[in-house]
Formats: structure tokens, sequence, C-alpha cells
């Protein structure tokens, strides 16, 4: 049986990959592609300590952690489109007016 | 090095290679596809890690819905190749150091700390305890003096009790005089699931602790156990008889199980015919004690575990007669197992999940009312198209105060039909 | 008869309800009625005298006292001090009362045409009944306390009289009403000498009381008395002649105990007890201090006189009564000729036990008097207002009365008292008819005479009607006011056989037979001198009142006014003329013994006789006093006649002016400064003023003003007080309040607003600074997290 530490090693790497992205992209679904990176890294971190700790409470997190990216997902990608009608552009850089 | 750890090593190699292929792909429907090979990817994972379950909502879902959504959108968009400088030159040195940090940190973490040593502490034990003892009528049990059950009768079990591990006295009370029938002492371990059973050895009641397995069993096979109760000190064997017409092809299941003793477990494949079984005496077929013909009471069925106890009930005028009664009591789900998780959903996190779903009703209409572009009216559209180009908040205005459109054909007031009789001709 | 002594009461009551009438419906009433009902008051005061003195006659002198009906006690505090409001009727205070209310009454009917116009005549009239009230609580009252009620009371009225006329324009008012003011402080300032008597006599003797029911006043004179009348009684049986009766009358006769011995000494009146303690030689204790009784007596009657010399104007506190003279006619007359001044007399009188008993206030008391008179008569000869030179004859014939109690002639005293108030009144009276005659003639002739043509007269704000220089030749033109100043005049100086040569005579008697057969060196001194200075006053007397007659009514007329003065009305003189008889008669009252046989027709001594059974001290030498002295007599009268020739001498024949409107005695350059010393009254109002008046007054306005208003209002109060609490606010609110509390509760918001300021900047709107934040942010917690493990491991 493979370690859980080489489960979580894959899923840090995985997360950091999907940060990466979220910073350096400027395409905003690309930032969003990556905020799923992100998220199914930590799904995979998830279901590796569920086996670890023989619960399926861990697999039901990863159920409710897909089911809230799939309507965060539904929602930003509708912002995105919202913005893109009037602004008629989606790099992140330019949507700097909720500022202080 | 096992196939599953290379497998794993491959896997994770594709993950990390589509990931950062994902970054650095300078087309949005590229890093969209690169993306659904990471989902798979973790997908595999997920099977590895023994949750059947996810991997399939991992690619229904995720891979198949939100990727999609994705697509969609970057489709709607145009996957525009974004120029220009940013603002924020410092950005790639920082995130870079930034990563490397954090993955030294819970590098050094996950070497220096016995992460996959942990294991969670052992559940409560289980036990639930079966009368068995022919000559004490109804009793009470009572466990370290608490009233569990009252009224407990010949071959009645009590359910399942969790108790914290320790040293309890199981009695088993007479109601009426208050004369303990048997009281003993018990030490529960950690993480036992068992059976308490008070049988009756001659005179002497006896209290004895068969462990049980609650795990999940094989595929579409249960699990079945036996405990001789039968007073007579007499040692029975679980034989199959096979066909009434060939004596010979009788088989042993389960021999030689002495007095208060339990059989091992064995699983039988679910439907296992028990209509030829039966309890008979230790190396002698002739003397049957009890045949299992009775198919709504003994059956095999998956994902149970039955406990087959042998015992001798008592009869009126002091005769008795041996009757085999199951106490069955259902496996775990395996794990991972959509059973397995859609137990926990429906039991313990079933206020979470109708959260979500109530989370996800509104991010439905929520994607809609933000992306919900609505028709201008008729005569905003004329209105755009009017002569007269006003601002259109301005006309807004005008038009809310005069209570009519000011531009467009519309607004042009009616002259009064001209008089034609009253005027000279 | 028994009963009529319980009338006092109404002696008091009558004029207090005729003031009261005429104080709130007076102006109502108008000029008529309100006369009537106050001339009423005062006759009904004259009827109720006339019956109290009845009742004396049948009740053989003995005096009652008389508690009023509903009236329990006036002052009781617990059991030591005990002042009812008791009045004796006894024949010193019947003497009193009688005068009072007879000249009373007529300068009432008097005031009546002579007040007739002014604006409050009513309250003109309710004053002087108010005035008569006083008075008579003053006579009438059986203690000190009393008496001082009275004393203060009639003090007041002469102060609301004197400054009747307080609203004359052209400061005429001003002067009333100072004048006003001056006898009152004046007064004050005896009335303190008077308190502090009281208040020794109520240490000393326990009471205030001069004699306690039941007690005799004169036992002596009792005694005798019931001697004689037994005699009388043996010698009526003996002729068997039926006309004697001895009428008893009075339940009581004789009385019960002749004298005083069964009476403790605690229930004496102060004078029983004073002869008493003088007799056992008492200590009177002063806490620490113990004084023998004769000490304490000199020192009663030191302070008794005190009060006497502001009351009835003797040196040193004479200075208001020239002054009061801005008073109507009618209030000088009455007041300041008749009754109130004759106040302090008749304390001293009243109190003749203990100044016969303290010889060296009885040798003050006698140079008070004479210098008193002598100095008055000199400061009389050298005025020119008519009412001026009558007030300094009063003021000197009130320092004869006072001499005369000096020298112990206590009897002769009230019997000047008696003449003085008739003559002087009739004088005062006569010259408010020749002021008004005057005034009259000058209105005439100013008016009417020389066809408006105001020049010779003058205008009527300079012309003084008062002014003898201004007079002249009146006699014919005022016939009747002529004769009766004449009998006043010559009744004043002493010529036979008007009133005032009886009186005087008895004063100088007695003087004579007190420097004589007095007990002591001192008595016999003092008898002596008051024989001496007295003559020479009776000389100045007649002089200065005969220079007035020949200013006034002989001579030619100096002005035109004065041609065409014009006699009074009927309602002012017929009191003059009444006065005028009584100037001539009332001496017999008290003639002398082996006196041509006057005594046959009226009575040897009577009044003194009268007076003695209240008095017990009434001559200074009983057994020789009363008899006509011609030793001295003839030398008085010598003088008076001389006094009258001299002045007629100067100032007869037409010379009563020179021809630049000066007095004779001025122009003549031996007599000259005198005669202004006396012009200028001896600057005694001067000497008081700078010595005073002054001082006091600058120290008052020193105090006032340094002291009070500048420094502490000025400098304390504001330097310090206001000015400390302004800054002491001005600190609080602005460097405290402002400073410290605002700058704290605005430097908070302040620093806020710059420290969001700094903050906002946080908000890029990049959401990849977010972003980075947030990742820092977990890095930063997976670190802590991991820490402990990554430092186990």
């Amino acid at each position: 049986m493979v370690q859980t530490d080489a489960y979580v090693m894959l899923s840090m790497v995985l997360f950091i990959l999907g940060a990466m992205g979220v910073l350096l992209r400027r395409n905003a679904i690309l930032v969003f592609m990556s905020v799923e990176l992100m998220l199914n890294a930590a799904n995979l971190a998830l279901v590796a300590f569920a086996r670890q700790w023989g619960s399926s409470d861990g697999h039901l997190f990863v159920f409710f952690v897909i089911t809230v990216a799939a309507a965060e997902v539904a929602v930003g990608l509708a912002l995105i489109v919202a913005i893109f009608r009037t602004k008629r552009s989606i790099n992140i850089d330019e949507l700097n007016q909720l500022e202080g | 090095m096992t196939t599953e750890f290379w497998l794993f090593v491959i896997v994770g190699v594709v993950a990390v290679v589509s990931a950062v292929m994902m970054l650095l792909s300078e087309n949005a429907v590229h890093s969209a596809l690169f993306l659904i090979v990471v989902m798979g990817c973790i997908a595999f994972l997920f099977l590895m890690l023994n949750a059947p379950f996810l991997a399939m909502v991992q690619i229904a879902v995720y891979a198949g819905a939100i990727m999609v959504l994705f697509l969609f959108v970057i489709m709607l968009l145009g996957a525009e190749r974004l120029g220009g400088k940013t603002p924020f030159r410092w950005m790639t040195p920082g995130a870079m150091v930034l990563a490397l940090l954090f993955l030294v940190v819970v590098g050094l973490g996950l070497g220096a700390g016995p992460i996959a040593e942990f294991s969670p502490p052992p559940p409560n034990p289980q036990v639930r305890v079966a009368h068995f003892a022919a000559e004490a009528g109804a009793v009470d049990l009572r466990v370290s003096g608490v009233v569990i059950e009252e009224g407990l009768e010949f071959g009645d079990a009590v359910g399942y009790l969790s108790f914290p591990a320790g040293d309890y006295e199981f009695a088993l009370v007479d109601p009426e005089t208050e004369a303990v029938v048997i009281a003993q002492n018990v030490t529960l371990e950690p993480g036992f699931v068992g059976t308490a059973i008070a049988y009756a050895e001659g005179d002497q009641p006896l209290l004895a602790i068969v462990p049980e397995s609650l795990e999940a069993t094989d595929e579409r096979s249960g699990r079945l156990t036996v405990f001789n109760a039968y007073g007579d000190a007499l040692a029975v064997s679980l034989v199959d008889f096979g066909s009434e017409f060939d004596p010979n092809d009788t088989q042993v299941i389960i021999g030689d199980i002495a007095l208060g003793t339990a059989s091992e477990t064995a699983e039988f494949a679910e439907g296992t015919d028990l209509r030829t079984w039966a309890f008979i005496e230790a190396g002698n077929e002739n003397n049957v004690l009890v045949r299992l013909n009775n198919e709504e009471v003994f059956r095999v069925r998956r994902g149970e575990s039955t406990l087959v106890v042998l015992g001798q009930e008592p009869r009126l005028a002091g005769v008795s007669r041996a009757v085999a009664l199951p106490l069955v009591a259902p496996a775990a789900p395996s794990f991972g197992s959509p059973a397995d998780v859609g137990k926990l959903l429906f039991s313990r996190y079933m206020l979470p999940m109708q959260a979500v779903a109530i989370l996800l009703l509104v991010a439905m209409v929520g994607a809609i009312v933000l992306t919900h572009r609505p028709k201008p009216s008729a005569a905003l559209v004329r209105a755009r198209m009017g002569r007269r180009r006003v601002s259109r908040p301005l006309t807004s205005v005008i038009a809310a105060q005069v209570g009519q459109e000011v531009t467009g054909p519309g607004s042009r007031p009616e002259l009064p039909e001209p008089a034609d009789e009253a005027a000279g001709n | 008869m028994e009963s009529y002594a319980q009338l006092v009461p109404l002696m008091i009551l009558i004029p207090a309800i005729g003031a009261f009438i005429n104080f709130f419906w007076g102006a109502k009433l108008g000029e008529a009625w309100s006369s009537r009902i106050a001339i009423t008051a005062s006759a009904l005061t004259f009827v109720v005298a006339l019956l109290l003195f009845s009742y004396l006659n049948y009740s053989h002198g003995q005096a009652a006292i008389v508690d009023p009906p509903f009236f329990d006690s006036w002052i009781r505090i617990g059991d030591s001090v005990e002042i009812p409001w008791q009045m004796r009727v006894d024949t010193l205070s019947v003497t009193m009362m009688l005068f009072v209310s007879l000249v009373g009454t007529l300068i009432h009917i008097y005031a009546r045409g002579y007040m007739h116009g002014d604006p409050r005549f009513s309250r003109f009239f309710a004053y002087i009944n108010m005035f008569l009230a006083f008075m008579f609580i003053l006579v009438a009252g059986n203690n000190f306390l009393m008496m001082f009620v009275g004393w203060e009371g009639v003090g007041l009225c002469s102060f609301l009289l004197i400054g009747f006329w307080f609203d004359k324009p052209h400061g005429v008012g001003w002067q009333n009403s100072n004048a006003a003011k001056k006898a009152m402080i004046v007064n004050r300032i005896g009335d303190f000498g008077m308190l502090m008597g009281i208040f020794l006599i109520f240490w000393t003797f326990g009471t205030l009381d001069y004699f306690r029911p039941g007690e005799i006043a004169n036992v002596h004179f009792l005694e005798e008395t019931i001697h004689e009348l037994e005699e009388a009684e043996h010698a009526a049986e003996e002729t068997a002649a039926g006309g004697a009766e001895a009428e008893h009358g009075l339940t009581s006769w004789p009385p019960p105990f002749t004298n005083n011995d069964h009476i403790p000494t605690e229930r004496l009146g102060v004078f029983g007890q004073a002869e008493r303690m003088l007799a056992e030689g008492a200590q009177v204790s002063f806490g620490s201090i113990s004084l023998p009784i004769e000490t304490v007596i000199v020192l009663i009657t030191l302070f008794l006189l005190l009060g006497a010399t502001g009351k009835s104007a003797q040196i040193p506190l004479f200075v208001w009564l020239p002054d009061a003279m801005a008073g109507p006619t009618p209030v000088s007359a009455l007041i300041h000729a008749a009754t109130m001044v004759t106040a302090g007399v008749y304390m001293m009188v009243r109190s003749n036990v203990l100044y016969a008993n303290a010889d060296l206030t009885s040798f003050i008391v006698t140079i008070i008097g004479v210098s008193t008179a002598i100095v008055a008569g000199f400061i009389a000869i050298g005025q020119w207002d008519i009412k001026r030179v009558l007030a300094y004859s009063t003021i000197s014939q009130l320092g004869f009365m006072v001499a005369a109690v000096g020298v112990g002639a206590f009897g002769a005293a009230i019997f000047h008292m008696v003449t003085h108030a008739f003559f002087k009144a009739l004088l005062f009276l006569g010259s408010g008819s020749v002021i008004h005659g005057v005034e009259h003639g000058h209105h005439h002739a100013a008016h009417h005479g020389n066809g408006g043509d105001h020049h010779d007269e003058g205008h009527d704000e300079e012309f003084d009607p008062q002014d003898m220089r201004n007079m002249g030749g009146l006699r014919r033109n005022m016939p009747i006011t002529y004769w009766t100043y004449l009998i006043g005049t010559l009744a004043l100086a002493g010529i036979i056989p008007f009133a005032g040569f009886w009186s005087k005579d008895e004063i100088l008697a007695d003087s004579w037979l007190a420097g004589v057969f007095g007990n002591t060196v001192l008595q016999q001194f003092s008898g002596y001198i008051a024989l001496g200075v007295l003559l020479a006053a009776a000389g100045f007397t007649a002089f200065y009142m005969w220079r007035q007659m020949e200013m006034v009514f002989y001579g030619e007329p100096r002005t035109e006014a004065a041609r065409h003065a014009s006699e009074s009305v009927p309602s002012m003189t017929i009191p003059l003329i009444v006065l005028a008889i009584f100037s001539i008669f009332i001496g017999f009252v008290n003639t002398p013994k082996a006196f041509l046989g006057l005594s046959n027709i009226f009575g040897e001594g009577e009044l003194i006789h009268f007076l003695e059974w209240s008095l017990v001290h009434v001559h200074p030498y009983a057994p020789q006093g009363g008899v006509f002295n011609p030793v001295i007599a003839i030398p008085a009268l010598a003088i008076g006649l001389g006094g009258i020739f001299l002045a007629r001498s100067i100032y007869g024949n037409g010379k009563a002016l020179t021809a630049n409107r000066r007095d004779p005695l001025a122009v003549n350059p031996s007599t000259g400064v005198i005669w202004s010393l006396a012009n200028a009254r001896l600057y005694w109002d001067e000497f008081y003023f700078r010595v005073f008046e002054n001082p006091f007054n600058r120290a008052g306005a020193f105090l006032a003003d340094q002291l009070d208003w500048s420094f502490w209002h000025d400098y304390v109060h504001d330097s310090i007080l206001v000015r400390g609490f302004n800054a002491l606010g001005t600190f609080l609110s602005q460097p405290v309040d402002l400073g410290l509390i605002d700058g704290a509760v605005n430097g908070i918001g302040r620093l806020t607003r710059w420290a969001s300021g700094r903050l906002r900047r946080v908000q890029t709107g990049y959401v990849r600074m977010y972003a980075i934040t947030v990742l820092i942010g977990v890095v930063f917690v997976i670190v802590i997290i991991l820490l402990p493990m990554i430092q186990a491991g």
C-alpha cells in the first residue's frame, strides 16, 4: 500500500501548482481553473487520509467539496460572463475597481 | 516496489505534468483539456485509494460537468491571448519563493512526522446480550447495576450496546426475586465487537462472550457463526444433508462445536440454500437436533453477519427441545462503496447535505440571474433608434417624469382633426 | 367714683382711635370732619383726665394701679421677668395728663385753622392724636418700660411731625426732613442712656414697676395726712358745726396699711426697693464685680440723665430742638414746648427717690441744667427767626426745670413744667399767628399791591415770613395776637402776677433752700450755683423776649408784608385767648405760703401738696419748702423787669434794627463779637459736625466705599473670586477641556482616519494581490502547525 505521505506530497505539489496558476495567470478563466486544481489537490489529500483512518467521513467531505466547487464554478463563470459583457476583457489586472 | 507503487508514480507524474502544462499553455482550451487530464488522474488515484464511488463522482461531476462548463465559457468569451505588461513583475519570483517554501515545509513535516503511522483509535466495544439460559425465566439485564433491558425472554437478544472500554459486570437478574441468575465481570477491550450469550450448562448458568466481526463482507456473501448452547453437553456439528435421497453426500459445514463455544466464522455466498442444513450431534448423523428448514428465518444475505445459537428451550413438564435461533447483524458496507458513503450521508450528514443542496439551487439561480440580459423593451429599442440621441439615463428620467417617452414617434402630440363642416366653405 | 380710675385706658384708646380713623379715612372725611374727630378725641381725653382728678380727690390722693381689661400680661418670661401693662393713676400722672390734654386740645383747635388748605390735613391730625396717645402711655405707665414705649412713640411722632412738610420745593422739604432726622438721631443717643438705665434698674431691682399694687408711695406724707384728718375730725366733732362732714367716701380709708413694712423687698417697686436697699446698705453684684447700692443708683441716674438730655433738649443733646422748628407751629407748640420735651423732666421727677439719693448725679444734673439755661438764653439773644427764639427759650426753661430736679426741687420742677406748658404754647401759637399774618400780608402786598411789582418784596421763596427783620409794628394789625403774646412774654419773663413768676420763684427759692440747708457740700454748692446762674438766665429770658416784642410788634412795619398783615382767623385766636387766661391764673395753683393772703383764696402750695402723694421728695428741705421767700423773689422780679427795660432801651423806639438791617448789639463794638457768637449759636452744630458727624460720616464712607466696595466687592470679589473663577473656568475649558479632552477625542478620530488611510492601500483591487496575501497566510499557518512536528522529528 502506498504510504499516505506520498499521496499528501502529490496533493501538495498539485496544490502549489494551482496556487501558482492563481497568482501568475491573468486570464480569469485560467485563474478559475487553477482554483479547481487546488480543490482537487485537497480532495486527494482528503481521500488519502480517509483511507488511512478507515473512515468514510473523508469521502463525504470530498463529496461536499465537489458539490460546492460545482456551485462555485457556476456562479463564478456567470460572473465572468457578466463582467466580460461590460468590460470586454477578462484580464484580471483590469478588474481593479473595487479598490480602497 | 509493488505495482501499486509504480502505478502511483506514473499517474502522479502524468498529473503533475498536465498541471504544469495547464499553467503554461497559452490557449485556454488547451489548459482546460489539461485540467481534465489532471482530473482523470486524480480519479484514478481515488480508485487506488479504495474510493470507487468518489472516483466516479469525480469523473462525472468534475470532469464531466464542471470542465464542460468551463469549456462553454471559454468558447463564449473567446480564448484570448492576453499580452501586455503586468504591473506585478515581482509576482513570479515571489510566487516561486512561496511555493518552494511551502514545499519544503510540508516535505519536512511529512518526513519528520509520523503521518502515516497515525491510525484511528479503536472504536468503543459493542456488545449484545442474548439469553439462552433455559432455567431462568424472564430476566432483567443489568450492566454494572444499570438496568439495560427488562423482561428478557429466552431466545431474545438485546441490540448492540456501545460501552466505553473497561470492566463491567453483566448480570441477569430475576425481576421478582432479585435473585441473580448470572453475574459475571467482563472486560471489554476497545474495538471489541461481540455477543454475550447466557446459557446453562446443566444447572449452572454461564455467560459466554463470543467475538464477532461486523466488517464488510465480501461481495455477495454473508457471514455465519454458530454457538453451541445446547445444555446437554453435547458437541454439535452443522451439516448439510445434501439431498434427502443420498445419505452419503452429507457435508459437515462446521463440525464439533463444544458446549459453550462458538465456531469459526465462515462466509457463504448469498442465497445459499439452508434448507438441507441441520444441527446434529457431532459424529452422530442420526441425532438431528434442529433442521434449518425455515427459509424465512435462516437465510444468507449479503452484508449480514449471522450468529446461530443452538439453545435448549425449556418446555412444559421438564421437557426441552433444541432450537436454533439466528442473531442477525448487518455487516458494515465495504469501505468507499456507495453504500458506505450513502449510509453516512443520510444519517449523520443529512443537514449539511440539505444545505449544500440549497446552495446548489441558489448557485444555479444566481448564475441565471447574473447572466441574464434583459431584453430591451420595445420603447427602448425605438428610443435607441430615435432621432435624438439622448443619454439613456436622462431618457429614463424624463420618461418617468413626463409619463411617456419623449423621443420616438409615439410622443408626438396629436393634432385635432380639422373641422370640415363647421368651417366655412 | 371709685371706678373712675378704671377709665385710664381710655386716655390712650380715644386718641388712638382718632388717629386710626384719620389715617385710613381722613382724606375721604375732608378737613372739617377729620379735625372734628381729632379735636373731639383730644377733648375727651381732657374729660377723662378730669374724671381721674376727681377720683384722686375722692381717694385722698391714693394711687390706683389699673390693669386694662382683657390684657393679660405684657411681657412674661418664665418666673424671672414680669412686666405688665399697668397704668398708674396717681397725682403726678394725673397732673401731667391734665395739662397735656388741655393744652393739646387747644392746640388741636388752633391747628384746624393753621393747617387749613394743607393737602395732608387729616394726616396731620392723625399724627397729633397718635402723639397724644403715646404721651399718655408715657405718663400713665406704671413701669419704666411703658414709659419707654411712650418715649419712643412720642419720638416717632416728633419725627413725623417735624418732617411733615418734607415735600416743599426748593430744598425746603429736604431741610425739613433733615431736621426730623436730626431730632430722631439725637434722641436715639439719649435713648441709649435711657435703655442702659432701664437695664441697670432691672438688674438691680428685678423689676421695672414704680410701685406695686398695695404699695404706698409716700409713707411719711400719708401718715401726716391721716394724722391731720383725724385732728380735723376731732375738731369738727368738738365744734359740732354740722358742716364739716368727714366724708371719707373711699371704702378703704384710712388704708389698711400706712407703710410698706409688711411687703417683702422683692414685692416692692423700684423706688420702694431702692429705699430699703439704701437703708440696708445692700450690695449689687455684676458677675465678678459687686458694687454698693449707692454707686449703682448713681450709675442708673446718670444713664437716665443721658436719656433726659436727649428728650428734654439739654446740653449736650439739645441741638435738635432749634432745627425742629421746621415743623408746623402747632407741632412746635404741642411737642416741643409743652409736652414731649417735658418727658425727660417727668422721668427724673418720677425717679425722685433715686435722684435724691444720688448726690453726684444731682450735682451733674444741676450743672447741666443751669448751663443749658444760660447758654440757650444767650443764644436766643442773637436769633432772627421768631420761632427759633422761642425754641431756645424752651431749651432754657427746660434747663430751669432740670436744674430744679438737680437741687431736689422736684415739685417746683413740675410746677414750672405746668406753667411753662401754657405760656410757651401761647407764645408758639402766637408766633404762628404772626407768621400767618405776615404771610398773608406778603401775598396781599405782592399780588394786590403795587400792580404786580414784585421787586420790593423779592420772590416768595426769598421772603421769610418767620424772620423778625421782616416784621414790626404788628400790634396795630394783629391786636389779639399782640395782647396774648404780651401776656405770654410777661409770664415767661416771670413778672408778677403772671404764672411764670410763681413757678420760677419756686425754683429759685428751693435752690436757695438747697444751698443753705443741703446735707452735703455738693448739695449746697449745687444749690448756690443754681440760684446764681438761674437768676442770670432769668435776666436773659426777659431780655430776649422783650427784644422779640420790640422787633415784632412795636415800632413801624419794616416790610410791606408786615404792613399788610392781618389778624388770624378765630380758630387760631380763640385758643390764644384761652391760653392767655391760663397763663395769668395757672400760677395760683401753687401759691406759696404766707404771701399776701393769696393763700387764703387759692390754698397754699396746693399743687405741690397734691404731688406729694406721689413724690417722696418735693422740696429740697421740706419744712421750709413752699414758703415765700422775698429775699429771692424780689431780686428775681427786679432782674426780670431790668431785662425788659434794658431790651426796651436797646431795641425800643424804632431802634429794633439798624439802617442796614443789623441788630443794634451787633453794631455795637463792645457787644458785637458776643452778639455774633449768639447769632451763630455758639457754633454748637458746627462743633458737633466737626468732632462727631464728619469723622463718623467719613469713617462710614471709608468703610463703605473703600473697605466694602473697593476692597471687598471690587478687589476681593472681582479680582480673586470672579477673576479667579473665570481663570479657573478658562483653564478648565481651554487647555483641559478643549485641549485634553477634545484633543483626545478628536485625536482618536484623526488617528483612525490616518490609520484607515494607510490601511486602505491594502485594497488594491487586484485579485492577484489578494491571492498572494492569502497564500502567504496559508503558508504561514501551515508552518506554524507543522513546526512542532518538524522539531520533534
